[in-house]
């Protein structure tokens, strides 16, 4: 019982530090964030199975984390008001080839952030950019001006 | 319907079937009243506690706890508090000698086990609870170890 109390205890954490973290930290992995993700498993795992070296627990677990992801992405598509709080929404970085600064600070994204991802999308410049979007999986889409 | 599958586990451990709430056990006899509290379903790598309580409904003059070779098998003894003042085996079980005990007096034994990873199956796990060599009275315990 307590196994999957825990469980559903870290769950619902992990989801909360994921939406404070922003999606573009997240989207992004540098070295150290990666190793930072590692330990991050391994205390998780700490927290929720304890002592417990059993395949049933394993199990357990699993399964309710598989649930949990199915329910929250459940309730996002049954409940479109709440799909913003779970999935967060698209956000417009860059309208007619003008950044919108308010947009870029809140999501802690530089311009230069932007041409890079303009630059892999073929795009020289900001100008250039009809949109450039940060979307829900923390990728920025660029969409160029028609030529 | 493979949902419903994955959600079998999750319900059945929340249902306590995997372990690790202890139950209470209680038993009166003429000489005293006992109660042995411990898990009855464990899984493996899970440490727990049991918790033996006797109740002196007349004086004995040598209180002795007499723990089925289940309790030991695939066990690691964390600690024993208060320790016996004398410990012994009759038959491969294990016996705790733990002195007088007056009439209206009360005696509680604390034991910490871990369970071995290699330790699966059912056990019988009965404590007797003894006046000298003369048997006041026998609390029947079981543990199901999940593997």
């Amino acid at each position: 019982m307590d196994l999957v109390i825990r469980a559903v205890v870290v769950f619902f954490f992990i989801f909360l530090i994921t939406r404070v973290a922003g999606r573009r930290e997240l989207s992004t992995l540098q070295p150290f964030d990666l190793i930072l993700l590692v330990v991050l498993g391994d205390l998780v795992q700490q927290g929720i199975t304890q002592s417990d070296e059993s395949v049933t627990g394993t199990l357990t677990v699993i399964s309710t984390v598989t649930l949990l992801s199915v329910f929250v992405s459940w309730v996002a598509f049954r409940f479109p008001r709440v799909r913003p709080a779970l999935e967060g929404d698209p956000i417009v970085l860059v309208q007619d080839g003008k950044p919108i600064e308010r947009n870029l600070r809140r999501e802690r994204i530089t311009r230069a952030d932007i041409e890079e991802e303009a630059r892999a999308n073929q795009i020289a410049s900001l100008e250039e950019l009809k949109w450039a979007i940060l979307e829900d999986d923390g990728h920025i889409s660029c969409i160029p001006k028609k030529s | 319907m493979l949902l419903c599958v994955i959600a079998v586990l999750p319900v059945l451990a929340l249902l306590n079937v995997f372990g690790q709430h202890p139950s209470t056990s209680s038993v009166l006899a003429p000489a005293a009243a006992v109660k042995v509290t411990a898990p009855a379903r464990l899984r493996s790598g899970l440490i727990f506690q049991v918790k033996v309580e006797v109740a002196a409904r007349r004086d004995i003059k040598d209180l002795q706890l007499v723990f089925d070779r289940g309790w030991w098998e695939s066990m690691s003894v964390n600690s024993t508090v208060p320790e016996p003042t004398e410990e012994g085996s009759s038959d491969g079980r294990v016996v705790f000698d733990y002195g007088a005990l007056g009439a209206g007096h009360s005696h509680t034994s604390w034991l910490y086990f871990q369970v071995n990873p290699t330790n699966v199956g059912k056990r019988q796990e009965n404590i007797d609870v003894k006046d000298g060599g003369t048997e006041i009275l026998r609390v029947n315990r079981s543990m199901t170890v999940f593997p």
